[in-house]
């Protein structure tokens, strides 16, 4: 079911390519125009995209149902732990490094399976031993938002 | 000769400085920590440790990722024998021996033999690599448009046709997805900006360093998060770590053997460590006398598949260092470390810094012997690190995926190309895609359509001239047939394969089977 799944998305970024790179113009004096290898491996994007679902659809008429659920994977955990990496590029510029990374770090411990009060303990040490290195040793800016 | 005893000791004042032994030594015990712990590969650890060297002078910087390299490479030893979990997929021979002469109460022997094995096969590769590299760069310098594009074109059909566990096809779709990705950015012909969306940040193209963060780090803790936590015991009785001389006597033919396997595999780009390990263990097998004893706790076992791995770390630097195309993930990440200091792997770094590429000699020489000392004297310790909890562990290297990122360029953006890059290992890792032929297509995707586009200029856009160059260039001419074989090639196995059971299902139905 993932082979399908991703063939098709990785088709539809073949298709999109081709349609983006069909927009780009000829510049006189050069022989091959910007966008045509871009289309060039957007089709070939989309060919073996094509056949790479094709076989997982193959597979999976094949497949018999097993029925097991009890080693599949915590796909929610997943699904939560991005989202969370999502929230955490959109509070940083508001909040800051600190705020921010901290919170995120919690949640990620959590879902990683510490209890609360560990991952509120790794959270603040990490995100302190970060702070430190790289705005001290490494001198790196990090982002500051509304609080400091 | 006298321009290659310079070249080799040109480097000599640049390795042995006291800052720069320190980071070799540091980031060779870095390495054997992080290979050690399952979960933690050498590509994950060099990808997030890159943003680390940023402020590093770059002679210190590369010899702190190569020791890293080196030491992770035969970290994942340590977990083989005390865990039967191998720390990265290339000490996945190791377990068949090392852990069942563990569980006889000789963990020590097996830590010891491995720790030597790598050694010997990490050191010879690096003199293999020393005396084969200035060759082949002297030659690739005489190399025009023509020949890159070949080489290039060769490197990235080879890379998807033996990617490690994947089918053909799924490692083109990487490759091919790697060079649509390589095409962000400005058209290296007439400067047009291409699938930018806009954004300034792409006008250079997609952060190296922070995509490969995402797709090995992240894509790897995202799959993490997932994956049900599993209880292994550790071995912590070890008993006498340094090998015996008989052991020792034993292996010396294995070691060989192993170290040439080693080397010439790992020179093949997109190949590895873990082919390397695999066809040396089953090479060893078949020639041995007891093939029984294979998968017992068989010291010919851990030697075949340790002295390969490592070998593989000096195989794999010949063509990043003679002609700039990575030799697996881990090279193709030194790129990376290269570029932020404004350097290029390939045949020019001879004659522009001869110096550093002497110190890269040196340098991986050292990391091995620090290795050697580390493996022997710290067993125990990285024993004991083997229990630190996996939740700290994966905790910390998502923050370091996402600050790593943040500070190449002090930039969010680079932030979001990582997310961006950790969903897409994620995705690829389900679909049993494999990343390595898309990395390489990132840092070949550019030489590739340049030298393309150069060439088709030279022949004025003409196909059928393009095609007559090939005459005239016989090492592009025969780089392409190469190529056209290699590409063939799974065609004619499968169709091969595919005829006799097509006679035998031919067969059953007229009643004959």
């Amino acid at each position: 079911m993932n082979e399908i799944i991703a063939g098709l998305c990785i088709g539809a970024t073949g298709i999109y390519a081709i349609a983006v790179a069909r927009t780009f113009p000829l510049t006189p004096a050069i022989e091959l125009r910007a966008g045509l290898y871009p289309q060039a491996l957007g089709i070939l994007l989309v060919l073996l995209a094509g056949l790479m679902a094709y076989g997982g659809l193959t597979r999976l008429r094949q497949a018999k149902p097993s029925g097991e659920s009890a080693g599949r994977p915590a796909y929610w955990k997943t699904a939560l732990t991005f989202s969370g990496m999502l929230g955490y590029l959109c509070l940083l510029p508001l909040v800051g490094f600190g705020i921010s990374t901290f919170i995120f770090l919690v949640i990620v411990a959590w879902l990683f399976g510490s209890r609360l009060f560990r991952a509120l303990a790794y959270s603040f040490a990490m995100t302190s031993l970060l702070y430190l290195v790289f705005r001290y040793v490494f001198e790196v800016p990090l982002p500051s938002g509304i609080f400091f | 000769m006298a321009n290659l005893l310079g070249l080799y000791t040109s480097g000599l004042g640049l390795v042995f400085k006291p800052d720069v032994i320190l980071f070799t030594f540091a980031g060779t015990f870095l390495g054997i920590i992080i290979g050690a712990l399952p979960g933690l590969t050498a590509v994950m650890g060099v990808a997030i440790l890159i943003p680390l060297t940023y402020g590093l002078s770059a002679e210190v910087a590369l010899m702190a990722l190569l020791g890293v390299y080196c030491g992770a490479v035969y970290g994942g030893s340590i977990s083989a024998t005390l865990l039967s979990i191998p720390g990265t997929p290339a000490a996945v021979m190791t377990t068949m021996d090392a852990h069942p002469m563990a569980k006889k109460g000789e963990a020590g022997r097996a830590l010891g033999l491995a720790t030597v094995c790598s050694f010997i096969g990490g050191a010879l590769s690096v003199i293999a690599l020393s005396v084969s590299a200035p060759l082949i760069a002297n030659f690739a310098l005489k190399f025009t448009s023509i020949e890159l594009f070949s080489i290039a074109i060769f490197g990235l059909s080879i890379m998807a046709y033996v990617a490690p566990g994947s089918s053909v096809l799924k490692a083109f779709v990487s490759g091919i997805f790697g060079l649509l990705i390589a095409t962000i950015g400005l058209d290296p012909m007439s400067a047009y900006p291409r699938f930018t969306f806009g954004r300034p940040e792409l006008i250079t193209g997609v952060e190296f360093i922070s995509a490969m963060i995402g797709l090995f780090g992240l894509g790897e803790a995202l799959s993490q998060v997932e994956a049900r936590a599993v209880v292994a015991e550790v071995q912590t009785a070890l008993g006498r770590i340094i090998p015996r001389w008989d052991d020792m006597k034993r292996i010396i033919g294995t070691m060989l053997r192993s170290t040439v396997i080693g080397t010439i595999i790992g020179a093949i780009p997109g190949t590895g460590a873990t082919i390397a390990s695999i066809v040396s263990y089953g090479q060893e097998k078949r020639i041995s006398k007891h093939p029984e004893r294979f998968g017992t706790g068989c010291p010919e076992g851990i030697a075949a598949s340790e002295t390969a791995n490592n070998a593989c770390t000096g195989g794999a630097m010949i063509p990043l260092l003679s002609l700039g195309i990575p030799g697996d993930s881990v090279t193709a990440l030194l790129v990376g470390a290269f570029m932020i200091h404004g350097l290029r792997p390939g045949p020019l770094l001879f004659t522009e810094r001869p110096d550093l590429v002497s110190a890269i000699f040196l340098g991986m020489f050292v990391a091995n012997v620090f290795m050697l000392i580390l493996g022997l004297g710290g067993a125990r310790l990285f024993a004991m690190i083997l229990k630190i909890p996996k939740d700290l562990l994966n905790t910390l290297v998502i923050a370091l995926c996402f600050v790593g990122s943040y500070a190449i360029r002090n930039s969010v953006f680079d932030m979001e190309v990582m997310l961006a890059f950790g969903a897409l290992g994620y995705a690829f890792r389900k679909a049993g895609i494999p990343d390595a032929p898309l990395v390489l297509a990132l840092i070949l995707g550019p030489m590739m359509e340049s030298n393309l586009r150069r060439t088709l200029a030279l022949c004025d856009g003409n196909v059928v001239t393009f095609l007559q160059a090939f005459t005239q260039h016989p090492i592009a001419g025969v780089t392409m047939l190469a190529t056209v074989a290699l590409l063939l090639s799974p065609l004619i196995i499968r169709r091969r394969s595919t005829a006799p059971q097509r006679i035998r299902a031919e067969d059953r139905i007229s009643g004959k089977g």
